[in-house]
């Protein structure tokens, strides 16, 4: 009996109108603000979750229940596409991802000075990146130190966050430095503990970020949604997080 | 936040009631019972309290998922409520069924015999001689499974999605605020459930306590 309960329960959050998301963690913070402008402008609810955009694919992979999938690379929205998971021309660039250096105030380095001099600092215990296995930060952060020579000096230093946010959440909490995403960089608590040096575009791996609508998904809200990510509104907070706009 | 603990006392709820209906005859057989494959069942029923949740929700994944073995049968429950439940029931079986297992293996076999002769039927012997004796154990063992399964985050962050109001327990919802850098609110929740679980701990302790002084001096009754 209780446990007809609970799945009445459950289906009747699934009849009311809402949108599923799963995005990137990069945008953490921008797409919280973005949902909550759109919830206030439309009568659907947005349900975000977060993740590293690999993991993601491989959750989607298995069927896990979203509409809207936003990537922070397009390698993965486009393997979706290939193993037709996707519907059809929903792929979508959004937005182009910036990595950053940042450092905790308490190492005492100028990182807008030094720049990525500033990993070879003895003060630097711990360098925090995203899983380069299955986040595109990751990836990036890696190419970045591979094509500046660094790697192979640092990487003994390198921690590893599940997704973007935990890579920059291991670099404030360890009170040392990360590669991460200028979206999260932005952040209020970034701020305030640490500062940060913008990689330049060109030297690392390019976050095309796309956004796809998943197969059977395509639901007037969730269409809807969709042109909202690509509306002035919602440009314009992606822009104050940084992010490139295509 | 009340959206996940909400979700989390309901996938906690059903855990222990299915844990209680399945479990019971279960620890009874393992028991009382002596039985071909005996040993390997109470190996099988332990084995989750060894494995890492990893391997249990990546075979739940594997076999619930979209392209799982069991999808022609409508058993497509990963990232829902239902794949979260078998999870939750496989992990915290241990649990229950070690405690249900004491609780029914202490009772006097010449009470159960004292019935069976005065011509109680088995449902009877239940009734009145193996629940009223064996009670006090059975409630801890539940209330273990439900503060096992209110913590649980292995299983589920391999399953679940973190998909608000529907996958994303409190364990889940702890691990995003912490992501989100929000250390603020995940001190009060982490509180929170701290509290939560020290009672219910508290509570189970209790009646083992009771318990023991209950059976230990007669007996009987």
């Amino acid at each position: 009996m209780k446990v007809f309960l609970v799945i009445l329960c459950f289906l009747s959050q699934v009849i009311a109108q809402e949108i599923r998301i799963a995005a990137a963690s990069d945008l953490q913070f921008a797409l919280s603000e973005i949902a909550e402008l759109f919830e206030t402008e439309n009568e659907v609810k947005v349900l975000l979750s977060f993740g590293s955009s690999g993991n993601i694919y491989s959750q989607l992979e298995q069927g896990a229940p979203f509409d809207l999938f936003l990537s922070a690379s397009s390698d993965y929205t486009k393997r979706l596409e290939a193993k037709d998971l996707l519907e059809p021309n929903s792929r979508k660039l959004y937005a182009v991802g910036r990595l950053v250096i940042w450092v905790h105030n308490s190492l005492g380095l100028k990182v807008e000075t030094l720049q990525e001099q500033t990993l070879l600092s003895s003060n630097v215990q711990h360098i925090a990146i995203a899983n380069p296995d299955h986040a595109p930060y990751g990836q990036a952060a890696v190419d970045f130190l591979t094509k500046t020579g660094l790697y192979e000096h640092i990487n003994a230093k390198l921690i590893y966050g599940e997704n973007i946010s935990q890579a920059a959440q291991l670099a404030l909490s360890s009170g040392n430095v990360g590669i991460i995403a200028l979206s999260l960089a932005i952040n209020p608590v970034m701020q305030e503990a640490g500062t940060y040096w913008l990689i330049p575009l060109e030297d690392h791996l390019r976050l095309e970020q796309e956004m796809a609508i998943l197969k059977n998904q395509a639901r007037t809200e969730v269409q809807i949604f969709y042109e909202f990510m690509q509306s002035d509104d919602a440009r314009a907070i992606l822009e104050s997080y940084g992010f490139v706009l295509p | 936040m009340f959206e996940a603990l909400r979700l989390s006392f309901q996938l906690a709820f059903a855990t222990s009631f299915i844990l209680l209906v399945l479990g019971v005859p279960l620890a009874y057989l393992l028991a009382r019972k002596r039985f071909f494959g005996k040993r390997i069942l109470e190996v099988l029923v332990l084995l989750p309290l060894t494995l890492p949740p990893t391997v249990l929700g990546f075979y739940l994944l594997i076999l619930l998922g979209a392209n799982g073995p069991f999808k022609k049968m409508g058993l497509e429950w990963a990232f829902r409520f239902e794949g979260l439940l078998l999870g939750s029931v496989l992990f915290s079986l241990p649990f229950a069924l070690t405690a249900y297992r004491e609780a029914l293996r202490n009772i006097d076999e010449h009470f159960l015999e004292e019935a069976r002769l005065s011509g109680a039927s088995r449902l009877q012997r239940w009734r009145y001689v193996l629940l009223p004796l064996s009670w006090p154990g059975i409630l801890s063992g539940t209330l273990l499974a439900f503060a096992h399964t209110l913590g649980e985050f292995g299983v589920i962050l391999m399953i679940g999605g973190s998909i608000p109001g529907k996958t994303k327990v409190i364990s889940i919802y702890i691990y995003d605020l912490v992501q989100s850098l929000r250390f603020g609110e995940a001190g009060y929740v982490a509180g929170l459930l701290l509290v939560i679980s020290f009672v219910i701990l508290f509570i189970v302790r209790t009646l083992e306590e009771r318990w023991s002084l209950h059976i230990l001096p007669t007996g009987s009754r």
